[in-house]
């Protein structure tokens, strides 16, 4: 096994799991999600030591992919349940609210409270700036908030 | 509090598919993507900077070299230049044209020449344009031609003309183009302080570039000719002396504008016919 292959293994063992969440909370559809994350990471694989930071590449291709993929299907879809009965209907809740938030509150919301990625990595993601994801986290935190705690999901 | 990290915390309790073996199969089942290497990305930059440096150095920074050994050289050619055809173009500042004719106020003096230089032996200088035509040599419609042991020169402002044997001794129609009108001596001592600059283009000829003090010169590099000369001293300054017949004042440039090398010479060119109505003056 060459090297290339196994740090990019290595950062998807690390952050595969988390990013598919992310990905998933993100748009909704468990094939976008696992879609778009093996996408993301089978570009960096083909791309070798052109890309630098494998992290933060498949973070932000991963999203960007899901992004295209939620575009051409024009909409969102629930996820089916996983793990316990009990979390996959509190994650199918939360994931409900979250696709009433726009796209990019959405996004902001998942990658800086669930990510924990700062603001600037989120617009760097995002492909947006840092000014325009604190207002998009700032109404998708308001609206994830009031959702949430009316169970008007 | 409104705890959005701990919220958000929920999706860990989902189970993501192992996507490992997809991910090889899908990497493996493409091609490779063309690498763009970091020095590919930055080439065209690189080449950009790379040029203006190149650019630098070659138009602003003085090259190794002896200034004077340009113009020693271009000195001991010129007496072997061949045969041209030219037009020659100066200019001289209003402040300076003011200083050296003693008008109060003056406009910038631009004046053309057409120059027919056969060698030492044969030349004429046709005035096409002056526009301040009270100097020596005439306005618009003046000539000047040396035979090798006269002079006539005609001047159509006043409408005279001289036939002279000796002052033209050492002079050359080039005037301020010419060698002969500052010794060797004389821009040695100017060349002290010089540079060499780079060559450039002058009236399609190559042109060695030097500054010897505040005269900068561009000398053909073929056949020494001085295809042009200005001077950078500050105007409204006194003319240094200058060896010579004419003086080259502050500010002033002359320049070739357009050369041919050996060219075919008219019938008659060096044979002068006084204009209808010219009356001989005492001289020049």
């Amino acid at each position: 096994m060459d090297t290339a292959l196994e740090g990019v293994e290595a950062v998807y063992r690390e952050h595969g799991d988390r990013l598919w969440r992310a990905v998933l909370a993100f748009s909704g559809d468990r094939e976008i999600a696992s879609d778009a994350v093996a996408e993301a990471f089978a570009q960096v694989l083909r791309r070798g030591a052109e890309v630098r930071s494998p992290q933060a590449w498949v973070w932000r291709a991963a999203f960007r992919i899901a992004g295209g993929m939620l575009k051409e299907r024009g909409r969102t879809t629930v996820f089916g349940d996983e793990g316990s009965y009990e979390m996959a209907e509190r994650a199918d809740e939360l994931v409900s609210a979250l696709r009433r938030l726009s796209p990019k509150q959405r996004a902001s919301v998942v990658l800086h409270h669930y990510a924990g990625y700062p603001v600037k990595e989120v617009a760097s993601i995002l492909r947006s700036t840092a000014p325009a994801v604190r207002v998009h986290l700032s109404r998708g935190r308001k609206r994830l908030k009031e959702f949430l705690e009316s169970g008007d999901v | 509090m409104f705890d959005f990290d701990e919220k958000l915390r929920i999706l860990d309790s989902i189970e993501p598919p192992d996507l490992w073996q997809t991910i090889q199969t899908r990497a493996a089942a493409r091609e490779p993507l063309p690498r763009v290497r970091t020095w590919r990305r930055l080439a065209p930059a690189a080449a950009v900077a790379l040029i203006a440096l190149v650019a630098l150095i070659v138009t602003v920074l003085p090259r190794p070299g002896s200034a004077f050994a340009i113009v020693e050289k271009a000195i001991h050619d010129f007496g072997e230049i061949p045969s041209f055809h030219a037009t020659i173009i100066g200019r001289i500042p209003a402040e300076q044209v003011a200083r050296e004719i003693g008008a109060g106020r003056a406009r910038e003096r631009v004046y053309r020449y057409d120059l027919w230089y056969r060698d030492r032996n044969g030349w004429r200088l046709d005035v096409l344009e002056d526009s301040v035509p009270v100097y020596p040599q005439g306005g618009r419609e003046s000539f000047w031609i040396w035979d090798g042991a006269m002079l006539h020169a005609y001047n159509a402002t006043t409408k005279t003309f001289f036939v002279a044997s000796n002052v033209v001794e050492g002079f050359s129609p080039l005037g301020l183009l010419s060698w002969d009108a500052v010794s060797t001596a004389e821009w040695k001592r100017r060349c002290s302080d010089s540079a060499v600059l780079a060559d450039s283009r002058i009236a399609g000829r190559i042109a060695q570039h030097v500054r010897c003090g505040e005269i900068e010169l561009w000398i053909d590099a073929e056949t020494g000719l001085m295809l042009k000369i200005a001077s950078r001293e500050a105007v409204g300054q006194a003319p240094k002396p200058v060896p010579g017949p004419i003086s080259f004042g502050p500010g002033t440039t002359v320049e070739i504008q357009r050369a041919e090398y050996r060219p075919p010479f008219p019938e008659g060119l060096f044979e002068f016919v006084a204009p209808s109505g010219a009356t001989e003056s005492s001289g020049g």
